[in-house]
């Protein structure tokens, strides 16, 4: 569904933010993009939805080119930015201003998800808070339809019941021909929902791999005392001993703790990534 | 290229119904303002004479024409709101056509449906009430197919509102600024440039003045044409600060002529340019040209 | 449903469609909610669930039926006491029995202990 070959981005000649990426995905799937602060995560979505050109390589999304910016390219990939605009309407005229532009878009559903989220429907778009704002946009993003979804922090403004609400609503809605990349900070919000993880660093892609292929072959544990484990590759302090990162030599099926995941890789890069070779 | 009616109007609803308060409030002050002028122009000592209703109704549209045509395109500029406007499901062209059609259709007609009929009034009240009087005559009320100048101030309009435009996309901050930056240095570039190649080809300062065959067209009171004649005529300082496209006009000819009892003045003259046309076809065609940068430059729009 | 933190979220996921079952909010034989319902429950990837569904159908669990879903199976529960009892013995007994050694416990302290739990939640 997404095609990246050799993908060289910046917004100056001397400074790359993205340099030689390569990425092939495929539909069905909840990807997590993680990444540090600035390593281009933003960059990358935007070339992905044709805000952005690649200087030199080759991108295709849903059998398209995103420059391009067709219409028929535009409604099946949506990006739900990180930081929203909403014009002085009401939900009802935003839908029926903006919805007709999708023909995919589901009126049912966009008012399911409303109701899910508990954000009255009466209301005015600008006298909304930056949380319920991003409700709406999160509704409406998901009743497009659109093929390919790029969520950029989007539990960033959610109290906490809303973040739950967001991870039943995307639960649900995802389809097998339908792809979610979503970029984000607050891990610990989302990991249950992420089946795909891919981590940009150095401005390119150095890991991608489904969850289930990482506790295969890494152990995640808390442990007492470091010595009893063996093979430790990655371990952080916390109040009851340590949480762990070990080679999975025995084959047992742990719980990977996605946040202590992306440490380990940014720390530990060349023994994590070897392990997948 | 995709191009679809259905989706120009979708685009052209949004328009309408993202920012219906800001235009009615902008109709509004417009209208106030341009009441303003009219009831100043009254009170004036010429009172409302039919030139600055033509200035009202041109210059008037024109400038806030621009200011509004600049605000269309702008939201591709803006971080936040590019996003959006730049991943809506519209082809680049779409998005063109519909500031094209606000800019260039619904703004002119709603402008001079709003200030034409204050024109009326005002010109009602000139006339009636305040009985202002030039040369002995009650001001005339301007009448759009009176005026042989419409195409050309039409064409004008067209440029102004395209550059606007162009300079929206062009640009990325302070976009109005550097587009009426643009269009003042071309405009004024021309003339100056013009100018100076004339005064390099012609003679100008001329001290005691020249001769030359003229062709002499009468005129009435209503504008037609009465009499044309071939006479000797007496010429003192061209008036050289014309456009490429235009013809040469000389001031200072006041001649005080008689034909069948009545007299008749002339204020200015012109040389004919004979070679116009291309300058006119240039100036015409640069027209749509630069809808097509605005298109290309709008399609390669990047945050 | 809040997961541990150190098992893996289809077994844990899988315990839950056993403990379902076990205090019989599922019952024997009958249908069980589909991926998509469990996943918006749960709040998790659609394919996790399927993970463990499918690790319970290799257990014999549950069974699907072409085009009408997963379902128990007649015996589930029984199927899971039993399981349930040998993990008990192979894996918590021992960590007990380590732990009763350590605080110097007898065996025999524990029946009178057991025989009040039983009576007073009874």
């Amino acid at each position: 569904m997404i095609n990246i070959e050799n993908l060289t981005f910046g917004y100056h000649k001397k400074q790359m933010v993205l340099e030689n990426l390569n990425l092939h995905i495929k539909p069905g799937h909840i990807y997590g993009l993680l990444g540090r602060n600035g390593a281009g995560k933003s960059s990358l979505l935007h070339n992905i939805c044709g805000l952005l050109f690649p200087n030199t390589g080759t991108c295709q999304v849903a059998g398209k080119i995103p420059a391009r910016r067709s219409p028929e390219f535009l409604q099946n990939v949506f990006l739900l930015p990180e930081e929203i605009y909403l014009p002085n309407v009401s939900i009802k005229s935003y839908l029926d201003i903006y919805a007709p532009f999708y023909p995919e878009f589901s009126r049912d559903m966009f008012f399911k998800f409303l109701k899910e989220f508990e954000v009255p429907k009466e209301n005015k778009l600008q006298n909304m808070s930056y949380g319920q704002k991003k409700k709406v946009m999160i509704s409406f993003a998901l009743a497009t339809q659109a093929k390919v979804l790029l969520m950029d922090e989007p539990t960033n403004g959610l109290d906490i019941p809303s973040k739950k609400q967001f991870r039943k609503i995307i639960a649900g809605v995802i389809k097998e021909d339908q792809l979610i990349i979503i970029s984000t900070h607050q891990v610990k919000d989302l990991d249950s929902l992420i089946d795909f993880v891919l981590i940009l660093e150095d401005n390119k892609i150095i890991l991608h791999e489904p969850v289930d292929r990482i506790t295969d072959k890494l152990a995640f544990k808390q442990v007492m005392s470091l010595d009893e484990i063996a093979a430790v590759i990655y371990s952080e302090g916390a109040l009851k001993g340590y949480a762990v990162v070990a080679i999975n030599h025995k084959q047992e099926p742990s719980r990977m703790d996605m946040e202590i995941f992306f440490n380990a890789v940014l720390t530990e890069k060349q023994q994590i990534l070897s392990q997948f070779n | 290229m995709q191009f679809s009616i259905h989706r120009i109007w979708l685009l052209t609803r949004k328009q309408w119904v993202e920012n219906q308060q800001l235009y009615i409030l902008g109709l509004l002050a417009t209208a106030g303002i341009m009441a303003a002028i009219i009831l100043f122009n009254i009170l004036s000592l010429r009172g409302l004479d039919t030139s600055t209703q033509q200035l009202i109704l041109y210059v008037g549209s024109t400038a806030s024409g621009a200011v509004f045509a600049s605000t269309i395109l702008s939201q591709f500029n803006e971080k936040i709101k590019g996003i959006q406007a730049l991943t809506l499901p519209a082809s680049a062209l779409e998005k063109f056509v519909m500031a094209f059609i606000y800019s260039l259709l619904i703004f002119p007609i709603t402008y001079f449906l709003i200030v034409y009929p204050l024109i009326v009034f005002g010109h009602y009240l000139d006339i009636h009430v305040k009985h202002n009087e030039l040369y002995y005559r009650p001001n005339r009320l301007y009448n759009l197919s009176d005026d042989s100048n419409t195409g050309e101030l039409i064409v004008t309009y067209f440029v102004m509102q395209t550059m606007a435009l162009l300079g929206s996309v062009l640009f990325k901050r302070y976009a109005f600024i550097k587009s009426l930056v643009l269009v003042i240095s071309i405009f004024f570039g021309a003339r100056v440039i013009n100018s100076i190649l004339i005064k390099s080809m012609i003679d100008t300062e001329v001290k005691s003045g020249f001769d030359a065959n003229v062709q002499e067209i009468y005129f009435n009171n209503a504008g037609a044409v009465i009499h044309k004649d071939i006479v000797k005529g007496h010429f003192v300082k061209p008036n050289v600060d014309a456009a490429p496209y235009d013809d040469i006009a000389f001031g200072y000819w006041n001649d005080k002529k008689n034909l069948d009892g009545i007299g008749y003045s002339a204020s200015q003259t012109k040389i004919h340019h004979p070679y116009n046309m291309p300058f006119l076809m240039l100036l015409y065609l640069g027209i749509p040209f630069l809808w097509l940068i605005t298109w290309l430059k709008l399609r390669e729009k990047q945050l | 449903m809040d997961f541990n933190n150190t098992q893996a979220i289809y077994l844990q996921i899988a315990d839950y469609v056993c403990d379902k079952i076990q205090l019989e909010q599922w019952r024997e034989d009958e249908k069980i909610p589909s991926v998509r319902e469990l996943a918006v429950i749960l709040e998790v990837n659609p394919n996790t669930i399927m993970r463990s569904y499918e690790y319970l159908q290799q257990n014999e669990i549950i069974y699907t039926k072409r085009g009408m879903g997963y379902f128990t199976q007649p015996n589930a529960a029984k199927k899971i006491l039993k399981t349930r009892q040998e993990q008990f013995m192979a894996e918590e007994l021992p960590q007990l029995f380590k732990k009763m050694q350590l605080l110097n416990i007898p065996v025999s302290q524990l029946q009178a202990s057991y025989e009040q739990f039983i009576n007073t939640k009874n």
